[in-house]
């Protein structure tokens, strides 16, 4: 589903990713984790499209078509869907409106018939109820005024709506309490299928006691410097990242 | 029960809409205003207990100005003052308010948005006046401007003149681009980034727009607003 060879990326000129190698199929969930400042967010930015990054080398693949080449919206369009670390509140305009013009192109890229206003809000009930958010908060501008926990609930309402083939969740647990954090796995655990992947970008073992990665990945200084299964988590969370940074310092 | 009296003054049935009107206590007015091209100015008299409210739009494009004089002269007096001006390639919009506080226990509240584009030129003129013995006077005024191009103007100038001590006045004044991080946000959920913009822009109006209570009018504001932008 997802192919990244050698990618390279900078921002004002200055090198963030330095040749990363990632390849994610249908069905894996993902994690990569890594010290502050390694490139998870860049990572995830690159592949959503963000215009502050520019790609001075690599390819990514992504369905079959090359991802580097198509907007922002084209890849959200064709199931590309990133849950923001720190979603962005956009005053007057609502929940609801917006969820119905990003449905409509999300279904028009699946060629799915546009949903009825009922519909619309039947569904979007159905989704809300999976994150436990209120459905109140529709009738509210875009995260304005949304707790913390609220917004990060509110990426995977969207990402419940959106039905993506590929979520890439940038650090939606941090600052989440336990019961909160509990909930948006639940999300993220029910949206799981065979058809779709995840990729959890993530500081915190904890968690992946709440979902369980097929893979977890350690991305150091721009490159993933090693990438295990599931006991790879709980070894960093116990022993830390020095005994694989040891190897990197000189680079 | 108080009886509200409610006028429309819309664009193109008036050549230059506004007038004078006395407020008094139980009769509260509300005045809306969608003027076209053209000068306009009103002239509100608040007694003791008296309530006004106005919301008025420049959208018809052309040079338009508005201005508003307001004299709080009994206590308890209230005004309420919501406006927004559009102006694209050619357009010329002025608002000029000011909003007079002769007498204590008095309430005025102003928010106007203001939008350019292409060579449009906007102008906020506020002045908020306490005088010397107006004391627990509360005057809040803000001016919020969107530039959309380089080449586009924006002027404002709020100005509070305050003679006594004893008082909650705030006033807010900012030019500035519109947020990109907004856009990017709404692009990721797959709108083009011109649905995004657009979006983002009726948000930042809707703040106005919403404090039209009569249905109708707040449709007619907002067919303007959407064929302008």
């Amino acid at each position: 589903m997802l192919k990244v060879k050698n990618l390279h990326a900078t921002v004002d000129g200055k090198e963030i990713l330095r040749g990363i190698d990632f390849e994610v199929k249908a069905g894996e969930v993902h994690a990569i984790m890594g010290p502050n400042g390694s490139g998870k967010s860049t990572f995830a930015s690159v592949l959503a499209g963000n215009e502050k990054f520019t790609v001075t080398e690599g390819t990514v693949e992504y369905g079959g078509e090359d991802l580097l080449e198509l907007s922002i919206e084209e890849r959200a369009r064709k199931g590309l869907f990133l849950g923001f670390q720190y979603p962005v509140e956009i005053p007057g305009v609502s929940m609801a409106n917006f969820m119905k013009l990003a449905v409509a192109e999300r279904r028009k890229a699946q060629g799915l018939e546009p949903l009825t206003a009922g519909g619309m809000l039947k569904y979007m009930r159905e989704k809300a109820a999976v994150v436990e958010l209120d459905a109140k908060l529709m009738s509210r501008a875009v995260n304005e005024g949304f707790s913390g926990g609220e917004k990060k609930k509110n990426e995977i309402f969207q990402m419940a709506m959106l039905e993506p083939k590929l979520a890439v969740l940038d650090e939606t647990d941090s600052g989440l309490d336990i019961d909160a954090l509990r909930i948006v796995a639940t999300g993220v655990n029910r949206l799981r299928s065979e058809q779709n992947a995840t990729v959890l970008i993530t500081h915190y073992q904890r968690l992946l006691d709440y979902i369980q990665p097929d893979f977890v990945h350690v991305l150091y200084k721009g490159r993933i410097i090693y990438s295990g299964d599931k006991s790879l988590a709980l070894k960093l969370e116990k022993e830390g990242y020095d005994w694989l940074i040891a190897d990197y310092k000189e680079d | 029960m108080a009886t509200t009296n409610e006028i429309k003054l819309f664009g193109n049935e008036c050549g230059c809409c506004g007038g004078d009107f006395e407020v008094v206590a139980g009769e509260p007015l509300t005045l809306y205003q969608l003027c076209g091209a053209g000068s306009h100015a009103t002239t509100l008299r608040i007694g003791e207990g008296g309530k006004a409210k106005v919301v008025f739009a420049a959208l018809e494009g052309g040079d338009t100005s508005y201005t508003f004089r307001v004299e709080l002269n009994g206590a308890g007096a209230e005004l309420e003052l919501y406006g927004l001006f559009v102006a694209t390639e050619g357009d010329r919009c002025r608002v000029k308010t000011e909003v007079r506080h002769n007498v204590p226990d008095c309430v005025s509240n102003q928010v106007v948005k203001g939008v350019a584009d292409g060579d449009g030129y906007g102008l906020f003129d506020g002045l908020v006046y306490v005088a010397p013995d107006a004391q627990h006077t509360e005057a809040y005024q803000q001016s919020r401007n969107v530039l959309l191009a380089p080449t586009a103007h924006i002027q404002t100038q709020p100005q509070l003149e305050i003679y006594a001590d004893d008082v909650r006045c705030s006033h807010g004044a900012t030019v500035g681009q519109m947020n990109e991080e907004e856009v990017y946000y709404m692009r990721q959920r797959g709108l083009t980034k011109e649905a995004a913009q657009r979006l983002q822009l009726e948000g930042f109006l809707q703040e106005v727009l919403g404090k039209i209570d009569d249905e109708p009018t707040r449709e007619k504001f907002t067919a303007k607003l959407l064929a302008k932008i």
